[in-house]
C-alpha cells in the first residue's frame, strides 16, 4: 500500500495554485491536510498525475469572524478549529461536529476545507455547512466565487467545484442570540463515519417558545449532506412544543432517502433519522432556552 | 517550488535532530522515518490512517505518519518515540506503561505513547471516559485496553507529582 | 517457590517502550529487495493467461515469477490436522490447476528496489481470467447445482466427521475411544419432555494482529552459507520443518528466527505461501529480499477464522435438566483447508457439551469450501463457539421454560463431589468447582438484585441485558499421543535447556516463541524459583531454531506456560538437584541438608556454610573435580516434557448492558469475571491475557464480520469497513481468580491464552439476548449489529424457530 508516482508541486500563491490546477485538468488532486486523500493514495485509488500541496500557500490558516459569519481558511485544522474559543462562541454546532470527526491525531492534520471538498456524505462538516446554509468561497484561474452549501455539494464525492478550481474558504453564518444548536449521531464505533448524523440549531427569540427559525441537515443519509427545507419552514414561527419536534422528525424520517451498505440498510437510516432529528432538536430546544446556544 | 517525477528536499528536526534528505514526493512520512532515519520504532499497522501505530507528534499536536507524505514535513518539528526515554530513563509515560502492564507484543506500543503524550498535555487530569475517548484513535489487539487506561491513569499521576 | 505467583514486572518492556524492538520489518541488509505479492483478483476463475513483460521491464524490477515460474518448482505444503477421509491433505503454493479460489491468492512475486516499485509492477502486469461461478457461502456450497471448487472431489465438503455416543464413535477425534456409557441419542431426544431446535449463523473473523506477516530471506554467509528466514511466526521450527519438505531443502540448512511479532493469536502458526516465494526469490537472485505484507493483503490472504453455520438440537426435561444435545456444523473453510483444516469446527463439536451434566450427544461435523480465504486458527480454536452455542441454547431453553438462566446452569453443573467428570464427548475434567465459580459471580453483581433492578427499569421503558455464562476449556496441547488420534499430526511435548553460567547468571533455551506472552519474564520466574537466582539473572532465549530446543507446535493453544513451563521447571530442577550433588562434595554437608536461595547454595540451619551459586557453576564448567567421575560437567540440563494430560480451564461471569432500542445500540453497564487457570506464575501478566482475549471474543458478538458479497468479493478489506474494538468500545473488566491447580503439571499451571475469548463471546451473546429477549426476540445470528438489533426490534427479526413441546 504505497502511493503510485505523482507530480508534486508546492506553490506559494493563490495565483499559482489556480494556474496550476488549470495546467494539469483534472489530473491533479489538491493537498490540504490530507487525511482523504492520502489513505486513497496509498490504497492507489486515487492516482492524480499531480499534487498541488497547498501548504505553502500564504494566507489560508485562519479563523475569523467576519460579516456575519464564521470564515475558515482552507488550511485551518479541523483541531485548531476544535480548540478556537472564536469557533465555540460562535459556532457551536461545528465544533460539536468536529468533536466526531475521526479522532484527535486526524484532527491534528486535517482541514475543515478539506473535509468539505471531499463531500463524503456520511462526513459530519459537510452536514453542519448545509444546516446553517453556510458557503464555501472557491479560486480559480477566472476569479472566485461563492457557492452556498446546496449549490456545492452535487453528489458522492463531487462537488460543483470546475476543474481548476479549489476551496479557500468556508463560511459559517453565525446564529442570532438565543439560537441552540445540537449535533448528534449513531457510528459503530467513536470516531467512524456516521451511520446517520444529524445538525440542527433553533431560534427561540427572547427565550420564547416560538421558534423564529429551524436549521436541520443530516449526513448518513443521501448522496450529499440532506437538508429538509420543507421541515425548517414548516417549524419556523411556530411553537417549538413536543408534538411540533415529533412531527419534524417524522417528516425528516420520512424524506431521507438513504442507500445501503454493509453497517446499515436505507430502513434502519430512515429510522435512525428520524430518532436522531428528534434528539437533536430537543437538546438545540434546550439550549436555545437556557442561552447555553 | 515545482517537482517533476524528481527528487524533493526534506529539512526536518525529529527529536532534537536535524536532518535533510532527498526523497520521492510519494513517499510517505512514515516510510521516511523508518526507512532514510531508521527510526523504525515508528510503525505501520495499516497504511491507511485507522489504527494508530504510526502515530508521532508533528509540530507538537499527534498526528498519523502514514497518511502523510515526507514532503508534507519539510520544515516540521517531529518527535517519535525514539526521543521519549532521556539517558536510558524512561519517560514517566513509558514508566506508567511498564508498570501497568499497558503493552504485550510492544507493535502498537509506540504510536500508544505518541497519542498519550499528545492526551496528557490537552488533559492533565482526565476521566476514564476521556481516556477512553482519546486513545479509541489507536487499536491495540492484546490487551483490552484495560492496562492501557490504568496506565494513562498512572501517567497522569506521575506527570503531576513531577511538577 | 519465591517468584510463581509472583507480580513480576515484565522483563521485555524496555526495549519495545523505547523504538527499540526489532520486528521483521525493521531488518535492512545490504543489497535487499523488496517484494510485493501478485493475487488473484478473482474469487473463482482459471487463468488463462499471466503477461508481466512490462513489470519484467520496468527500471528498478529484478525478478518477476508467476505461476508458471513456479508451479512446478515445490512440494504442497501440508494439511498438519489430517482426519483419514479427509480430501484436501495438500495445497499447492501457487495453484497447480490454474484455477483460482479466492480473491487474493497468490498467483506470483515481484522483487524490486524498493516496495513501491514492486507495487508499481504489480499494477504492468495483466492476467487474463475466464471466471467460474463463484461460492460465497456454506448453503451455495451445498446446493444440489452448486458449482464445485475441486471438481475431482466431487462435492464441496472436503471432510466431514461425527461422533455420536450411541454407537460409540470417536471420529470427531479426542483421541479417548473407550465410552463411559453409551446412551442412544434418538432414544433420548424422543423421551424427553422439550426438544428446541435451533439455527445459529457466527460471523468470519480473524486475528489481525497488529503487526501484519512478513519475511526476509538470505542466504546468510555470517552462519555458513545456511538459508535464514526471519519470519513473524508463532511455531519457528515448525515453519523450519514445513519449508524443507516444500523446498525439498534440508532441513539443517535452514535457519528460521521469529524476531520481535507484533501479535499472532492463531494467524501466524503455520507456513504461508508467500514465505515459500520469498524463499525461492532469495534462492535465485541470491540476494536478500523481503516481504511485509501490507494490510489490505492481511485482510485476503491472513487465514479467516470462526465462521460456521450450526444447527443445535437439545433435549430437556421439564425441570430444565439438559438430556441430550445434537449439532450438525458447516464450517465455511473457505477456498481450501488451512494448516489446521477441519480441527476448529472438530473442536467446537468437541467442547460443546461443556461442564454440563449429561450423556447423550451427536456431532456431525461438515468442512465445507467456498470462494474465500482460508479459514485457520484464532485465538480460541473453535471452542469460543462451543461455548457461545451452548450458552445461547441455555438461555432459551430457561427463557422459554421460565427458569433463571444462572439457575439453569447450576441444575446442570457436575458437583465437586462428582470429579472428575467426563462430558458425552470423554473430556475428563480434573477439577473444580464450577457450581462454586459462577456464584461468585453472581454475588459479585448482586445478582437478584439486579434481576430487581431489571424488571423495575423496564416499567420505566429501560431495558437492561444481564448475560450469565460459564466455559471449560480444553488447553495445554499435548500430550503428544492425544494430538495425534485427534488428527493433529504434531507432536505437543516440549523441551527446556537451562544451564547457569560460570558467573551464576542463568540461561533457559525453549522452542516456543512469544508473540506479546511475556515469555522472557514468565519462563524466568519458573526457572528462578528452582536454580535460586532472581529472574533478572535468567535470559529466555527463544525465536530461534539455531538456538533453541525443537518445539513441533511452538506457541499456539495455550500451551506455552503449562508445558513450555514445564519443560522448563524439569530442566532447572535437574540443574538445582546436580549442584547441590556438587556444592554437597565441596561444602562437605550432605545434599539433602542443603537448599539454594538468593545465589547461595548452603546449609540449611548454617546459612555461613555455604557458597554462591556461581562459585559451584564456575567450579562446574571449569573442568574441576565435581566429587563423581561419572558425573558430565557443567550445568547444562535439558528436559523433554510431553504432559501427561490436557488442561482444563474455566472461568463464569456477568455481563450487565443497557440497551437504547431507539437507536439499537447499547452502553456497558458491568463485566464480571472469574478465571481458574490452576496455578498463575503472574497474576498480571493473566490478567493482561485474560483481558485481551475477552476483547476478541466480545467483538466477534458486537462489531467484527469479513463480508463477502454474492459474487465472492470482500466487501472489508480496511480498518474502516471490519470494525476492531477500541477503548470506547470496551467494557471496563473486573476479574477474579480461583486457583485449581492441574494434576497434570508439576507447577499446577493450565493454559491461559485464549480463555479470554470462551469468557467474552457467550456473555455479550447472553446480554443483548436477554435485553432484547423483553422485545420477544431471540438472538441466534452474529455479530449483533445495530441493523440486527433494529431489525429484531421493530421489524420481528431473529423470530422464534420451531419447538416441539
Amino acid at each position: 500500500m504505497k502511493p503510485a508516482q505523482f507530480d508534486y508541486y508546492r506553490p506559494t500563491s493563490i495565483e499559482e495554485t489556480a494556474a496550476l490546477l488549470e495546467r494539469f485538468d483534472g489530473d491533479v488532486s489538491v493537498l490540504a491536510g490530507g487525511q482523504s486523500l492520502v489513505p486513497l493514495l496509498n490504497m492507489r485509488m486515487a492516482r492524480p498525475g499531480a499534487i498541488v500541496d497547498l501548504g505553502r500557500v500564504p494566507d489560508l490558516d485562519y479563523i475569523e469572524e467576519r460579516d456575519g459569519h464564521l470564515a475558515i481558511g482552507a488550511m485551518a485544522r479541523q483541531r485548531a478549529v476544535y480548540e478556537s474559543e472564536l469557533a465555540r462562541r460562535t459556532c457551536p454546532l461545528l465544533v460539536e461536529a468536529l468533536s466526531l470527526v475521526g479522532h484527535t491525531p486526524i484532527r491534528s492534520r486535517g482541514t475543515v476545507g478539506g473535509s468539505l471538498a471531499h463531500a463524503d456524505p456520511a462526513a459530519e462538516l459537510p452536514a453542519v455547512l448545509s444546516a446553517l446554509g453556510g458557503s464555501v468561497k472557491c479560486v480559480g484561474s477566472d476569479g472566485e466565487r461563492v457557492l452556498s452549501a446546496g449549490e456545492f455539494f452535487v453528489t458522492f464525492l463531487t462537488t460543483a467545484l470546475m476543474p481548476g478550481e479549489f476551496v479557500t474558504e468556508a463560511r459559517f453564518p453565525i446564529l442570532p442570540e438565543h439560537s441552540g444548536a445540537c449535533f448528534t449521531e449513531v457510528a459503530r464505533r467513536h470516531g467512524d463515519f456516521a451511520l446517520v448524523g444529524v445538525g440542527a440549531a433553533v431560534t427561540l427569540p427572547e427565550g420564547g417558545d416560538v421558534c423564529s427559525a429551524a436549521h436541520i441537515a443530516l449526513n448518513g443519509a443521501g448522496m450529499t449532506p440532506v437538508k429538509p427545507e420543507h421541515v425548517e419552514a414548516a417549524l419556523a414561527g411556530r411553537q417549538l412544543d413536543d408534538a411540533a419536534i415529533d412531527a419534524a422528525a417524522s417528516d425528516v424520517g420520512a424524506w431521507v432517502e438513504p442507500s445501503n451498505d454493509i453497517h446499515a440498510d436505507s430502513e434502519y437510516r430512515k429510522h435512525l433519522a428520524t430518532v436522531l432529528t428528534k434528539r437533536a432538536l430537543h437538546t438545540a430546544r434546550r439550549r436555545a432556552s437556557r442561552g447555553e446556544q | 517550488m515545482s517537482n517533476e517525477g524528481s527528487l524533493s528536499t526534506v529539512t526536518l528536526t525529529v527529536n532534537g535532530h536535524r536532518y535533510a534528505s532527498e526523497v520521492e514526493p510519494r513517499t510517505l512520512l512514515s516510510d521516511f522515518l523508518r526507512d532514510d532515519l531508521r527510526l523504525t520504532g515508528t510503525h505501520l499497522g495499516c497504511e491507511h490512517g485507522v489504527c494508530g501505530a504510526c502515530t508521532i507528534i508533528w509540530n507538537g499536536a499527534a498526528a498519523r505518519s502514514c497518511v502523510a507524505l515526507a514532503v508534507q514535513a519539510d520544515g516540521a518539528e517531529i518527535r517519535t518515540v525514539e526521543g521519549m526515554a532521556e539517558d536510558g530513563q524512561l519517560h514517566p509515560i513509558q514508566q506508567a506503561f511498564h508498570e501497568a502492564h499497558g503493552l504485550q507484543c510492544g507493535f502498537c506500543t509506540p504510536g500508544f505513547l505518541m497519542t498519550v503524550s499528545d492526551l496528557l498535555e490537552r488533559y492533565p487530569d482526565p476521566t476514564e471516559d476521556e481516556i477512553r475517548a482519546e486513545i479509541s484513535s489507536n487499536i491495540c489487539r492484546c490487551t483490552g485496553y484495560q492496562t492501557i487506561v490504568e496506565a494513562v491513569r498512572l501517567a497522569a499521576a506521575k506527570l503531576k507529582e513531577e511538577v | 517457590m519465591r517468584w510463581v505467583g509472583a507480580r513480576v514486572d515484565r522483563k521485555e518492556d524496555y526495549k519495545l517502550l523505547t523504538g527499540a524492538g526489532r520486528f521483521v520489518a525493521d531488518i535492512d541488509l545490504p543489497d535487499m529487495l523488496h517484494c510485493a505479492i501478485l493475487r488473484s483478483s478473482e474469487p473463482h476463475a482459471t487463468i488463462k493467461a499471466i503477461d508481466a513483460t512490462k513489470a519484467r521491464e520496468l527500471p528498478g524490477v529484478h525478478a518477476v515469477l508467476t505461476v508458471e515460474d513456479l508451479v512446478d518448482r515445490f512440494d504442497p505444503i501440508p494439511v498438519i490436522w489430517r482426519e483419514d477421509q479427509q480430501k484436501n491433505m495438500a495445497n499447492p503454493v501457487v495453484p497447480a490447476d490454474g484455477r483460482v479460489r479466492f480473491v487474493g491468492e497468490p498467483i506470483g512475486i515481484v522483487a524490486a528496489d524498493r516496495r513501491n516499485i514492486a507495487e508499481d509492477a504489480l499494477d504492468l502486469i495483466e492476467v487474463e481470467y475466464e471466471p467460474l461461478p463463484a461460492i460465497a457461502g456454506v448453503e451455495a456450497a451445498l446446493g444440489d447445482d452448486a458449482a464445485l471448487l475441486h471438481p475431482d472431489w466431487g462435492d464441496n465438503v472436503a471432510c466431514e466427521s461425527a461422533s455420536d455416543t450411541s454407537t460409540g464413535n470417536d471420529e470427531q477425534g479426542d483421541g479417548v475411544t473407550e465410552l463411559h456409557e453409551s446412551p442412544d441419542v434418538d432414544k433420548v431426544f424422543a423421551e424427553a419432555d422439550r426438544v428446541y431446535e435451533r439455527r445459529f449463523k457466527i460471523g468470519r473473523h480473524t486475528a489481525f494482529p497488529l503487526e501484519t506477516r512478513g519475511c526476509v530471506a538470505h542466504i546468510d554467509p555470517m552462519i555458513s552459507g545456511q538459508l535464514a528466514l526471519w519470519t513473524s511466526t508463532q511455531t519457528p521450527h515448525f515453519v523450519r520443518t514445513i519449508l524443507a519438505r516444500v523446498l525439498g531443502h534440508p532441513e539443517n540448512d535452514i535457519r528460521v528466527i521469529a524476531p520481535d511479532v507484533g501479535g499472532g493469536f492463531g494467524q501466524k502458526e503455520h507456513l504461508y505461501p508467500e514465505e515459500v516465494l520469498a524463499v525461492a526469490l532469495t534462492l535465485d537472485l541470491k540476494r536478500p529480499v523481503k516481504w511485509i505484507e501490507d494490510r489490505r493483503e492481511n485482510f485476503l490472504a491472513g487465514s479467516h477464522a470462526r465462521q460456521q453455520l450450526v444447527d443445535v438440537s437439545m433435549a430437556v426435561s421439564a425441570d430444565g435438566k439438559i438430556l441430550g444435545t445434537k449439532l450438525r456444523i458447516f464450517a465455511d473453510v473457505g477456498g481450501y483447508m488451512s494448516n489446521v483444516g477441519i480441527g476448529p469446527a472438530l473442536s467446537t463439536n468437541s467442547m460443546f457439551p461443556q461442564a454440563y451434566n449429561y450423556k447423550a450427544h451427536r456431532g456431525n461435523v461438515y468442512a465445507v469450501v467456498t470462494n474465500k480465504t482460508p479459514a485457520g486458527a484464532y485465538r480460541g480454536f473453535g471452542m469460543n463457539k462451543s461455548v457461545l452455542l451452548m450458552e445461547r441454547m441455555i438461555d432459551i431453553v430457561a427463557n422459554d421454560l421460565d427458569i433463571d438462566p444462572a439457575e439453569m446452569r447450576m441444575r446442570n453443573f457436575p458437583q465437586p463431589s462428582e470429579m472428575p467428570f467426563t462430558s458425552p464427548t470423554m473430556h475428563t475434567f480434573d477439577a473444580g468447582d464450577y457450581p462454586e465459580s459462577l456464584q461468585r459471580v453472581l454475588d459479585m453483581v448482586d445478582y437478584e438484585r439486579l434481576r430487581a433492578e431489571q424488571k423495575q427499569l423496564r416499567s420505566k421503558g429501560r431495558y437492561l441485558g444481564i448475560g450469565v455464562s460459564h466455559y471449560v476449556e480444553m488447553n495445554g496441547l499435548g500430550p503428544s499421543k492425544v494430538m495425534h488420534m485427534s488428527g493433529f499430526d504434531v507432536g505437543g511435548y516440549e523441551s527446556g535447556v537451562v544451564e547457569v553460567q560460570p558467573d551464576g547468571t542463568v540461561v533457559l533455551a525453549t522452542g516456543v516463541a512469544s508473540h506479546g506472552q511475556s515469555h522472557q519474564t514468565t519462563l524466568a520466574q519458573v526457572v528462578a524459583d528452582q536454580v535460586g537466582v532472581h529472574p533478572d539473572k535468567v535470559t529466555v532465549v527463544q525465536g530461534d531454531t539455531a538456538l533453541t530446543p525443537y518445539s513441533p507446535s511452538g506457541t499456539i493453544a495455550s500451551r506455552s506456560a503449562p508445558n513450555a513451563g514445564g519443560a522448563a521447571m524439569l530442566a532447572a530442577k535437574k540443574v538445582r538437584e546436580k549442584m547441590l550433588r556438587v556444592a554437597s562434595y565441596l561444602l562437605e554437608v550432605g545434599v539433602d541438608d542443603l537448599t539454594v536461595e538468593d545465589e547461595r547454595i548452603f546449609a540449611r540451619g548454617a546459612p555461613s556454610v555455604g557458597m554462591s551459586v556461581a562459585d559451584v557453576a564456575a567450579h562446574m564448567w571449569g573442568g574441576r573435580d565435581l566429587g563423581d567421575d561419572s558425573m558430565e560437567f557443567g550445568t547444562q540440563e535439558r528436559v523433554v516434557y510431553d504432559p501427561p494430560g490436557t488442561s482444563y480451564t474455566f472461568g463464569s461471569q456477568v455481563c450487565v448492558i443497557e440497551l437504547d432500542p431507539d437507536t439499537a445500540t447499547f452502553e456497558w453497564r458491568r463485566y464480571v469475571v472469574n478465571h481458574d487457570c490452576g496455578t498463575m506464575i503472574n497474576p498480571t501478566v493473566v490478567a493482561g491475557q485474560l483481558q485481551g482475549g475477552i476483547a476478541q471474543g466480545i467483538a466477534g458478538i458486537t462489531l467484527e464480520d469479513l463480508v463477502y458479497d454474492e459474487s465472492g468479493q470482500p466487501l472489508t478489506t480496511t480498518f474502516m469497513d471490519y470494525l476492531l474494538p477500541t477503548a470506547a468500545d470496551m467494557p471496563s473488566m473486573e476479574l477474579t481468580h480461583s486457583e485449581t491447580p492441574s494434576p497434570y503439571n508439576p507447577l499446577g499451571i493450565k493454559g491461559m491464552g485464549e480463555g479470554g475469548t470462551m469468557s467474552g463471546m457467550p456473555v455479550v451473546a447472553n446480554a443483548l439476548a436477554d435485553a432484547l429477549r423483553q422485545f420477544n426476540v431471540e438472538v441466534t445470528e452474529f455479530p449483533v449489529t445495530p441493523n440486527r438489533i433494529f431489525a429484531a426490534i421493530h421489524k420481528g427479526g431473529w423470530n422464534r424457530t420451531h419447538e416441539k413441546g
